[in-house]
């Protein structure tokens, strides 16, 4: 009985230094503008702790938007990066009145068109993509925040799954893999040749007679058995528009639990219009309790000046 | 007042001179060489520490190369207060008797009463309750969620699109650690994370600090390796004590094992011996028996001259005694791992 296929969510983890960059750029540069700002957020792909979600980082250098700056303070090789938008309100009432499902809609709608428009394939690190709704109070140090991944949703089975043990075959191929790729927005999403040497996605061609199964690979960040990470829903539904409807997938880990997923897609509706409409797009971040809504911050104690003197004693 | 004390910390750590000559099998301090030998071994031994640059050059220790600044590892679980481990803390008390032999002044343990538990135990529900008054603040747009939720839910939950992972009282740490020059030891400095992800207030951290160093040796204060993050660290100022005890009693255990080990080439020997009376023509392998012998009683005599501990094994041993200072967090999960 083949099992449908399940995905392990994002949570993120914001660094006190992003909301101390935030305030920063708040006062001299956004003041009350509203408009989407570029960031650059990272995950981890060296967590070891078992049953770990992919956690998405994001610190004061997110605003510098540029790896260069992550790779001088991250240890080599440990983490990849996700392209996101920030938009920070002016108010509490804008940052609850906003209409979330439509901004949300609107960012899968934008990564839609990059896979009409191929961009993608040169930029695969926009399948990660984020945002981050914002209001920040300043007088209080205190930071409303939500984050969404936006997904497409597309329904695939897994026909069969294996656990991959040549460990070393394998971190030898990344590792050679990560030396001819050196921009960073590709080194996640790649194609596999017959001998599961890593390919530039910029290969993937649009095929809608093919019979066998494509080989892709992805590197995965997270820990639980055989369920891959967020971003592997996105990666399936570009192939997907590009009219690939099985799937073989090496979901790549440097903690030795690699595995090997074989997949195909359903006969939904919502697989077979995929070239027509826009897939539903899912991905606001969950609370630790399981709910639906934002995070709050309350760093006081961390940012005001006049708590670290009082603390520091 | 306290801006004065750090900068006075941060300018004695920028005046005291480096040595390099190695001290650490009698004072239990270490050098820099030292600490980038221990480091590698560290990192290699759980890949789960790494050498990490620091981001900016003003804050380079130029003593240290610049791909080994300081270890980090990231996002250590840590499920339980520390708090919770107050009443049976068997193994802390193990920890200090023997740091007892050596003078640690342990003033708070046995003054911490029942009240005092229960004072800290109040003082985490309220701040539980604080938050939960957080929650209601945005409560509208809580019910607004509803709105979403169909896409959501098409999306997420049909027969578990995704796996929920719901464990509110876990917390997460990034621990580091640097070289402290003034104390010339290791410094470990900890940033805390709730389960959503949202950085510890320093009184959140320190209910995962035990109750014998909280008021001791843990201080809040920016890590000076990287940029704007405030940190609970460990102050080194008793490490080197520590260590050396921690150190000496290794090496008894050693000794024992070495020992045994002797006994057992005695043996070795024994039999060595009858076999060489016993078949002449094997005389070469009994030698070869006899150099091997040799060769480990040598090699164990060369180990205790270097005080058991190599000097490169100093952190693995050093993360053993934090792991008494933070009960609570994890990063000794690698071992079990491995």
């Amino acid at each position: 009985m083949p099992e449908k296929l399940k995905f392990v969510p994002f949570h993120s983890s914001v660094d006190s230094s992003f909301f101390q960059k935030l305030s920063e750029l708040k006062l001299d540069k956004f003041k009350l503008d509203t408009s989407s700002q570029v960031i650059l957020a990272y995950y981890n792909i060296k967590l070891f702790t078992k049953n770990s979600a992919p956690l998405i980082n994001v610190s004061g250098t997110s605003f510098e938007n540029h790896s260069n700056e992550f790779h001088r303070m991250l240890p080599g090789g440990s983490a990849l990066f996700a392209p996101g938008n920030l938009v920070n309100l002016n108010t509490k009432e804008q940052f609850q009145e906003m209409d979330k499902n439509a901004y949300l809609q609107a960012s899968g709608e934008k990564l839609y068109q990059s896979f009409k428009s191929k961009e993608v394939l040169t930029n695969p690190a926009l399948l990660a993509s984020l945002n981050v709704l914002s209001f920040s109070d300043l007088k209080k140090f205190k930071f409303y925040y939500w984050f969404s991944f936006p997904s497409f949703y597309t329904e695939w089975m897994i026909n069969s799954s294996r656990i991959e043990s040549a460990k070393e075959e394998f971190d030898h191929k990344i590792q050679t893999w990560w030396q001819t790729e050196t921009n960073d927005n590709k080194k996640n999403f790649f194609l596999l040749d017959a001998d599961n040497n890593p390919i530039a996605l910029s290969e993937l061609v649009l095929d809608d007679k093919r019979n066998d199964s494509i080989r892709v690979g992805i590197i995965d960040a997270s820990t639980y058995p055989m369920i891959p990470s967020w971003y592997l829903r996105n990666f399936l539904t570009l192939l997907l528009y590009y009219g690939y409807t099985k799937v073989e997938v090496l979901v790549y880990r440097f903690n030795g639990s690699s595995f090997w997923l074989d997949l195909s897609a359903m006969d939904s509706s919502i697989n077979l219009n995929i070239r027509q409409n826009v897939p539903k797009v899912t991905g606001w971040e969950k609370t630790s309790n399981g709910s639906l809504q934002p995070k709050i911050a309350d760093l006081q104690s961390l940012l005001s000046p006049v708590s670290l003197a009082e603390q520091a004693v | 007042m306290n801006n004065i004390r750090s900068r006075f910390s941060s300018l004695r750590e920028y005046l005291t001179p480096v040595t390099h000559t190695s001290t650490f099998k009698t004072t239990g301090e270490i050098t820099p060489e030292e600490f980038v030998a221990a480091g590698d071994y560290l990192s290699y031994k759980f890949p789960t520490w790494q050498w990490c640059p620091v981001a900016d050059d003003s804050l380079e220790k130029t003593f240290l190369p610049k791909d080994r600044q300081f270890l980090v590892t990231r996002k250590v679980p840590s499920y339980q207060r520390a708090l919770s481990y107050l009443n049976g803390g068997a193994e802390e008390d193990d920890e200090e008797d023997v740091a007892d032999e050596d003078g640690w002044t342990t003033t708070h343990t046995h003054m911490l009463k029942k009240g005092d538990n229960e004072k800290e135990v109040a003082v985490a529900k309220n701040d539980h309750s604080h938050e939960l008054i957080n929650d209601q603040e945005i409560q509208d747009i809580d019910d607004d969620d509803f709105d979403i939720e169909p896409v959501v839910e098409d999306g997420k939950n049909p027969s578990g699109g995704v796996v929920s992972s719901s464990q509110e009282s876990r917390r997460n740490y990034d621990l580091y650690i640097t070289y402290s020059t003034s104390y010339r030891v290791p410094k470990m400095y900890l940033v805390g994370f709730d389960a959503d992800g949202i950085p510890l207030t320093p009184d959140q951290m320190f209910e995962d600090i035990s109750a014998d160093y909280r008021d001791k040796t843990a201080t809040i204060e920016k890590a000076p390796f990287l940029q704007n993050t405030t940190s609970v660290s460990i102050h080194p100022c008793r490490h080197a004590t520590v260590m050396k005890v921690l150190m000496s009693r290794a090496q008894i255990a050693a000794q024992s094992r070495k020992a045994e080990a002797a006994e057992a080439a005695t043996k070795d020997i024994t039999q060595g011996i009858n076999k060489l009376g016993l078949k002449d023509s094997e005389e070469t392998g009994g030698d070869d028996e006899w150099e091997d012998v040799q060769g480990v009683g040598n090699n164990k005599e060369e180990d205790e001259e270097d005080g058991v501990i190599r000097v490169d094994q100093y952190l693995v041993i050093f993360l053993k005694f934090i792991a008494s200072v933070t009960p609570g967090i994890y990063h000794d999960y690698t071992m079990d791992a491995l």
